[in-house]
C-alpha cells in the first residue's frame, strides 16, 4: 500500500512537471504583454525610457527557457512567484482565493450527492415511477442545460423577483458570517450541483438495477429484515464502487466548472482570479493556479482510486 | 459595462479582452487590514459597479472605477467642479511668471494624511518625482513632460520649471495619476498595499475582485464628512446591480446602460452625466483612398451622427465635436456638414475623382466598445448610400490596441478619453513629437503650431480662438469623424442626500464628500 | 460487423435515447444549415429600431432583441457557428486522439509509454482551462476555438482507442495476420481501425455535446468568435442586464444550446447501446 502511494506520488511529480511545461508553451503564444493588457492604448503615452523600466519588471522579452527556470524556482520555495499586475505574492492570492473554490466544489458536491443519490436510489425502487421521472427529469436538466445558463438565470430570477442578490455583498468568509457565505455559496453550488446530481443519479440508479436484478436483495426480504436495511445496506453498498467512481470523475469536472460559476456570482475563487490573470497577462499567477487546478484534479483521480480499494476489497488483490 | 480608462485621457480602454464579463481584477490580497483611526460613525453607503477595484497604486491605475475609488482617498493639486473649470484643492491658489516659464503654487495648511503627517511641499516634489520616475510607469507623466524641475519654494509652496510656456500641466494635475502621496510612505514603498492620502476618505481594506471599503477621514481639510463608510463592491450585471438599489442593499449603482437606467422604478433616483469620454471613426490619413481629403469629407458628410447616437446607446447622449465639452467646446460641432448631407458627399467624391465611391476598412472591438457594432453597423449603411463601401473587421481587445498602437488600420472605431483642455486632448495625437502620432495618423505644421498657440496663451480670449480655430482645422481636413459623448448614470437610492455624479473620471464620485444619508 | 451494419440505423431507432437522439440533432443541423444557406426569415443582423425588445409572435416565434434583430434567426446562425466549432473540434480531437491511441496500444512500449504519459498530463489540466488558455493565445476565431476546444478532447480519445487495440493486438486474428507477415500498416488499418470504430463513433457523439458546451462558454466568458458573428453563448451573456424584462432574450439562445447538447448526448448513449449491448450505464462525459 505505501509503496504504491509512493510510486503514485511520484508519478504525479512527473506529470506535474509536463503539464507546468504544457502551460508554459501555451501560455507563450499569448499576443500582447503584460504591459499593453493593463494600460490599453495608454502604453503608447509611454516614454521610450519608461516603456523600458516596465518591459523589465514584467519580464517582457526575456528568453522562454529562463523565464521558466524561473519561475519554478519561485514554485520551489514556495510563494509561487510574484503577480505582476498587485505585485504580491501569488501564494498569497491562491491563499485567499483557494478556500472559496473548495468550499464551493464541496457545496456542489455534497448538493450533487444529496440529489443523485436520493432520486437514484428511490427511481430504482420503482422504475418509471413519479420519483424516478422526476429524477429523470432533474437528469435531463442536469446534464443538457450548461452552468452558465443555469447561473444567469437563476441570477436574474431572484434578483427581478425577489431583490435578492447574496453577492451584492461583498464576499464573507465562511468563519466571519457563516449565514451569509452559506447564502452566497448557495446559489452557486446548486448550479454546478444539478450537473453533478444528474450524472450521479444515473450511474446509482443503472449501478442500483443492477443489484436488484441479482436477486438477492429478494433473499434479505424474504429473510424479514426491514425495506430501510435492504434498500441502504444491501443495495446502495453494493452499487457503491461506480458511484465513487462517478463521483471522483464529477469532482474532476467541477474544478472546471467552478471558473464559469464564479464569474456569474462574482465568488472571488481561484477561476475567477484565473480569469482575470489570462486578460492581464499576469503570467504567474495563471500558470501557478492553472497547475493548482491540475494537481487538484490528480489528487482526486488518485483518491478516488484509493477510496475503491478500500470499499471493494476485490481490487486490492489486483 | 464601463472599460478601464487611463487618467491619461486617452483612448479606449485600459483593456480586457474579458471585458464582457465585467472584468474585475486580481492583485494584491491580505484583506481587512485595520487602518490605525479611530471607527467610523455614521451611515454606510454601497457603491455598486460591473468592474471591480483593481491596483491600489495611484500613478499606476488605468481602470475607471480605481480612479473612482482612490479619487476619494488621494487629493491633487488642482481638481475640476461640475463645470469643468479649475479649482483649488490641495493647491490653494497658482501664478504664472518669468513669461509664463516659471508656475508657482501655494498650499494648504495644516493638512494631514491619513498617517498624520503633515502636508508641505516636500511631498508635493516625491510625489511628482515618482510619477515622473520611468520605473514607477506613470502614464500621466506625459502631462509633466514640459516640466523641467519642482522644487520647494518654503514649507508652503512649490515651484515649476517650465521649458515653455505650458498651461495645460494645470490639467493634467488634476489626475489621480499624479495624486499627492506622503513622502514617508513613497520611501517606505507601502503605497500599493496601503493608500494613504488627504482626501475625505482613508482606506479600510481591499478584497480584490470583489470590494474595497473606506471611512471617513476624521481630520478632512475640507469639513466633516458627514457618511461614516463607503464600500464599493462588484456586482457583474448592471440588471442586478439595479435591482440591488431597489432593494436597498446598495445605494449608489453606477451603470452605462440606458435600457437598465430607464427602467428603475420611481422610487430610485437616477442621476446622469455627459461622459468625459467621446466616440470617434479614426481615420489612417496617409495612404490609400483615406490620403485624399475630399474622400474623408465625403465620409464626414454621409455619416448620420445622430442615428448612430441613437442605434448605439438609444440617444442617450449628445453629438460632438473634437472638444466634447468644458469651455472649449467645438460648436457647431463640425465645420463641414455638422449634419448630414449625402448632395455634399456625393460632390466630394466626384471632386475626388471617385464618383462611384471606394471601400475601406475600419476595425472595431465590441470587447473594449460594446457599442462599437452597432456604431460600424450604422455608419456603414449611411456610407453605403454614396457607393462608399466600409468593412467591418472586429478585432479582440488585445489585437485592437496592438493594431492601434501601430497604427496598423485605415480607420478605427475609438473610445477616447477626453478634456475640458484641448491640449491635454490632442497635444499626444498632433503636437510636436507626439507619442500618439502614428495612431493618430495624422500630422500637420498648421496643427502643431495651434497647439503650441493655445497651449501657450494666457489671456482667455486668445485661448477661445486659438480652439476654435483648432476645431474647425480638424473637422475642415476630417482627420478623423467625431461621433458622440454618452451618458454615465447612477441609480441612487431615496435615502442618500445630495449625490450627484460629477464629470470626471477622478472626481466622478466626489460628492460622497458632502452627501447624507438618512 | 459486416453482418450488423445492414441493423444499424434501424437498431438506433429503436433504441429510445438514440431516436430522441437523431431526432434533436436533425432539428439542430436543419436549423444550422438554414442559416448556413441564408433561409433565415429575417436577415440576422439587420437592426429594427421599431421592434426592439419584442416578446415572441407569430412574426418573430423567438422575440427580438434590443436592436430590434429577429431572435430566431441570430439563434439559427449562432447555431451554425457552433456546430462547425464544434465539428472541427472533434474532427481535430477525434483524428489526433485516434491515431494517438492506436500507435500507444500497437507499438511498443517506449512510444506507448511516452504517448500516455503526454496524454495523462493534457488531461490532469481541466478541458475549459486548457481551452481558455489557448484560444486566448491563439484569439477568438472559429478555427482558433475549434482547435482550443479539440486540444482538450485527445486525451479522451487515446484511452478509449487503446483499451480495445491492446486487447485486440492478441486477438486471433491480428496474430494471424502477423505471422502472414502482412505490414503493421495493413494490420492497423484493415483490422484493427474497423474494430474501434464504434467506440470512436459513440465518443465523437459525446465530445460534440461538450464542444457546442465548449464552444458557448467561451463565448460566454467573451473569448468567441467576435460580432457580428452570432455566438449562443454571448447572447446568453448579454442576455443577462435583459432577462427580467425580456425573458426571451435568455431563453432563445439557451433553448438552442440546450436542444444540441442534449441531442448529441442521446445520439452518444444510443450509438452506445447499439455497438456495445452490454454497457447500459450511460456516463455523462
Amino acid at each position: 500500500m505505501l509503496a504504491s502511494v509512493a510510486r503514485r506520488l511520484l508519478s504525479m511529480l512527473v506529470t506535474l512537471l509536463g503539464v507546468s511545461v504544457i502551460i508554459f508553451l501555451v501560455l507563450r503564444l499569448l499576443p500582447g504583454n503584460a504591459v499593453t493588457a493593463q494600460m490599453g492604448v495608454s502604453a503608447g503615452l509611454l516614454s521610450h525610457a519608461q516603456r523600458v523600466a516596465l518591459d523589465h519588471y514584467y519580464g517582457v522579452g526575456e528568453p522562454f527557457f529562463r523565464q521558466y527556470v524561473s519561475w519554478l524556482g519561485s514554485m520551489l520555495t514556495g510563494n509561487l512567484g510574484v503577480s505582476l499586475s498587485s505585485r504580491t505574492s501569488v501564494a498569497s492570492l491562491v491563499g485567499a482565493a483557494l478556500p472559496v473554490t473548495l468550499e464551493l466544489a464541496i457545496a456542489s458536491m455534497v448538493i450533487g450527492e444529496l440529489i443523485g443519490v436520493l432520486f437514484g436510489v428511490f427511481g430504482s425502487l420503482r422504475p418509471r415511477g413519479v420519483v424516478d421521472n422526476a429524477g429523470q427529469g432533474v437528469a435531463l436538466v442536469g446534464l443538457g442545460v450548461p452552468s452558465f445558463v443555469i447561473g444567469t438565470g437563476l441570477v436574474t430570477f431572484l434578483a427581478s423577483s425577489f431583490h435578492y442578490f447574496p453577492s451584492s455583498r461583498a464576499f464573507a468568509g465562511l468563519f466571519f458570517n457563516p449565514w451569509l457565505n452559506l447564502q452566497q455559496i448557495f446559489f452557486p453550488a446548486l448550479t454546478l450541483g444539478l450537473g453533478v446530481g444528474a450524472a450521479i443519479m444515473r450511474t446509482t440508479r443503472a449501478a442500483m438495477l443492477e443489484v436488484v436484478s441479482t436477486g438477492f436483495a429478494r433473499t434479505a426480504r424474504g429473510k424479514g429484515l426491514s425495506k430501510f436495511v435492504v434498500t441502504w445496506k444491501h443495495l446502495f453498498l453494493g452499487a457503491l464502487v461506480p458511484v465513487v467512481t462517478m463521483s471522483g470523475i464529477q469532482l474532476g469536472y467541477l474544478l472546471g466548472g467552478t471558473v464559469v460559476v464564479e464569474q456569474i456570482f462574482v465568488l472571488p475563487g481561484l477561476g475567477r482570479l484565473l480569469v482575470n490573470s489570462i486578460s492581464n497577462r499576469d503570467f504567474p499567477v495563471v500558470q501557478s493556479v492553472t497547475l493548482i487546478f491540475a494537481a487538484g484534479f490528480i489528487v482526486v483521480n488518485m483518491l478516488t482510486d484509493m477510496l475503491y480499494t478500500l470499499i471493494d476489497p476485490r481490487t486490492r488483490a489486483r | 459595462m464601463k472599460i478601464a480608462r487611463t487618467a491619461a485621457l486617452l483612448t479606449v480602454a485600459g483593456l480586457a479582452p474579458l471585458a464582457a464579463m465585467a472584468t474585475p481584477l486580481t492583485a494584491g490580497i491580505e484583506p481587512a487590514q485595520a487602518a490605525p483611526t479611530m471607527a467610523a460613525s455614521g451611515a454606510t453607503v454601497v457603491v455598486a459597479d460591473t468592474s471591480s477595484v483593481q491596483k491600489l497604486d495611484p500613478d499606476v491605475v488605468t481602470n475607471f472605477l480605481d480612479f473612482q475609488a482612490l479619487g476619494l482617498i488621494y487629493d491633487q493639486l488642482v481638481q475640476y467642479n461640475s463645470k469643468l473649470q479649475l479649482v483649488p484643492d490641495l493647491a490653494t491658489s497658482w501664478s504664472y511668471s518669468n513669461g509664463g516659464k516659471v508656475l508657482t503654487f501655494q498650499l494648504r495648511h495644516g493638512v494631514h494624511f491619513d498617517d498624520g503627517s503633515l502636508f508641505t511641499s516636500a511631498d508635493v516634489v516625491a510625489s511628482l518625482q515618482r510619477a515622473v520616475n520611468p520605473k514607477t510607469g506613470d502614464a500621466s507623466a506625459s502631462f509633466l513632460a514640459n516640466v523641467k524641475t519642482i522644487v520647494a519654494a518654503g514649507p508652503y509652496a512649490v515651484k515649476f520649471l517650465l521649458s515653455r510656456p505650458d498651461t495645460s500641466v494645470l490639467n493634467g494635475l488634476t489626475s489621480v495619476n499624479l495624486s499627492i502621496m506622503p513622502t514617508k510612505a513613497i520611501a517606505a514603498g507601502t503605497l500599493a498595499k496601503q493608500p494613504d492620502g488627504t482626501g475625505p476618505f482613508e482606506f479600510v481594506s481591499w478584497s480584490p475582485g470583489n470590494s474595497f471599503v473606506m471611512q471617513a477621514n476624521p481630520h478632512y481639510w475640507g469639513g466633516k464628512v458627514k457618511i461614516g463608510e463607503v464600500k464599493v463592491e462588484t456586482i457583474p450585471s448592471e440588471q442586478s446591480i439595479a435591482s440591488a438599489v431597489e432593494a436597498g442593499t446598495v445605494q449608489v449603482g453606477l451603470l452605462t446602460q440606458p435600457q437598465v437606467a430607464d427602467h428603475l422604478p420611481k422610487s430610485v433616483r437616477v442621476d446622469k452625466v455627459l461622459d468625459l469620454t467621446y466616440r470617434a471613426l479614426m481615420l489612417q490619413d496617409r495612404k490609400g483612398p483615406l490620403a485624399n481629403l475630399d474622400n474623408r469629407l465625403a465620409i464626414a458628410c454621409a455619416v448620420d451622427r445622430q442615428q448612430v447616437l441613437e442605434d448605439s446607446v438609444f440617444g442617450q447622449g449628445q453629438v460632438v465635436g473634437p472638444v466634447p465639452l468644458g469651455p472649449f467646446a467645438s460648436k457647431p460641432v463640425s465645420a463641414v456638414c455638422p449634419a448630414p448631407n449625402l448632395a455634399s458627399a456625393k460632390r466630394y467624391l466626384k471632386k475626388a475623382g471617385d464618383p462611384n465611391g471606394f471601400s475601406f476598412t475600419a476595425m472595431t472591438s465590441t470587447a473594449l466598445d460594446p457599442t462599437s457594432s452597432a456604431q460600424a453597423t450604422v455608419a456603414q449603411a449611411n456610407l453605403a448610400k454614396v457607393g462608399i463601401k466600409m468593412h467591418i473587421q472586429n478585432l479582440a481587445g488585445d489585437a485592437y490596441i496592438q493594431d492601434w498602437l501601430k497604427g496598423k488600420f485605415q480607420a478605427a472605431f475609438a473610445w477616447n478619453g477626453a478634456d475640458p483642455n484641448p491640449y491635454t486632448m490632442y497635444g499626444r495625437y498632433f503636437g510636436t513629437g507626439a507619442n500618439l502620432g502614428v495612431p493618430a495618423g495624422y500630422g500637420s505644421a498648421q496643427l502643431e503650431k495651434l497647439l503650441l498657440q493655445g497651449d501657450t496663451a494666457t489671456s482667455a480670449g486668445a485661448q477661445r480662438a486659438t480652439w476654435a480655430q483648432f476645431s474647425r482645422a480638424l473637422t475642415s481636413q476630417a482627420v478623423w469623424i467625431w461621433l458622440f459623448t454618452a451618458y454615465d448614470y447612477a441609480a441612487v437610492s431615496p435615502t442618500v442626500h445630495g449625490f450627484s455624479l460629477q464629470p470626471t473620471n477622478s472626481t466622478s464620485l466626489y460628492s460622497l464628500r458632502t452627501a447624507t444619508v438618512s | 460487423m459486416t453482418r450488423r451494419r445492414p441493423g444499424f440505423l434501424t437498431g438506433l431507432w429503436l433504441n429510445p435515447a438514440g431516436r430522441a437522439g437523431c431526432v434533436l440533432v436533425g432539428l439542430v443541423v436543419v436549423g444550422g444549415l438554414l442559416a448556413a444557406v441564408g433561409a433565415t426569415p429575417y436577415n440576422a443582423q439587420l437592426q429594427n429600431p421599431l421592434t426592439t425588445l419584442k416578446g415572441p409572435s407569430l412574426s418573430h416565434p423567438f422575440g427580438t432583441d434590443q436592436f430590434g434583430r429577429d431572435l430566431l434567426s441570430l439563434v439559427l446562425e449562432g447555431l451554425w457557428v457552433s456546430l462547425k466549432i464544434a465539428f472541427l473540434a472533434v474532427a481535430i480531437a477525434g483524428v489526433a486522439g485516434t491515431l494517438a491511441g492506436i500507435i500507444a496500444g500497437y507499438l511498443g512500449r517506449w512510444t506507448s509509454a511516452l504517448i500516455m504519459r503526454v496524454t495523462d498530463m493534457l488531461f490532469a489540466i481541466p478541458a475549459i482551462l486548457l481551452a481558455l488558455a489557448i484560444v486566448t493565445a491563439l484569439g477568438p476565431g472559429a478555427l482558433d476555438s475549434a482547435l482550443a476546444i479539440g486540444v482538450g478532447y485527445v486525451p479522451i480519445f487515446v484511452r478509449v482507442v487503446r483499451g480495445p487495440v491492446l486487447s485486440l493486438r492478441t486477438a486471433g486474428y491480428v496474430q494471424a495476420g502477423r505471422v502472414l507477415g502482412f505490414s503493421s500498416t495493413r494490420l492497423l488499418f484493415r483490422h484493427i481501425l474497423p474494430n474501434v470504430a464504434g467506440t470512436v463513433a459513440v465518443q465523437a457523439s459525446l465530445a460534440l455535446a461538450w464542444s457546442v458546451l465548449a464552444e458557448a462558454s467561451l463565448s460566454f466568458l467573451g473569448l468567441g468568435p467576435p460580432p457580428p458573428t452570432a455566438s449562443l453563448g454571448e447572447m446568453v451573456s448579454q442576455s443577462s442586464s435583459l432577462a427580467s424584462q425580456a425573458w426571451w432574450t435568455l431563453a432563445a439562445p439557451s433553448v438552442a444550446i440546450v436542444v444540441a447538447v442534449i441531442g448529441f448526448n442521446f445520439l452518444g448513449d444510443g450509438l452506445r447501446d447499439v455497438f456495445d449491448p452490454r454497457s447500459r450505464t450511460a456516463l455523462a462525459a
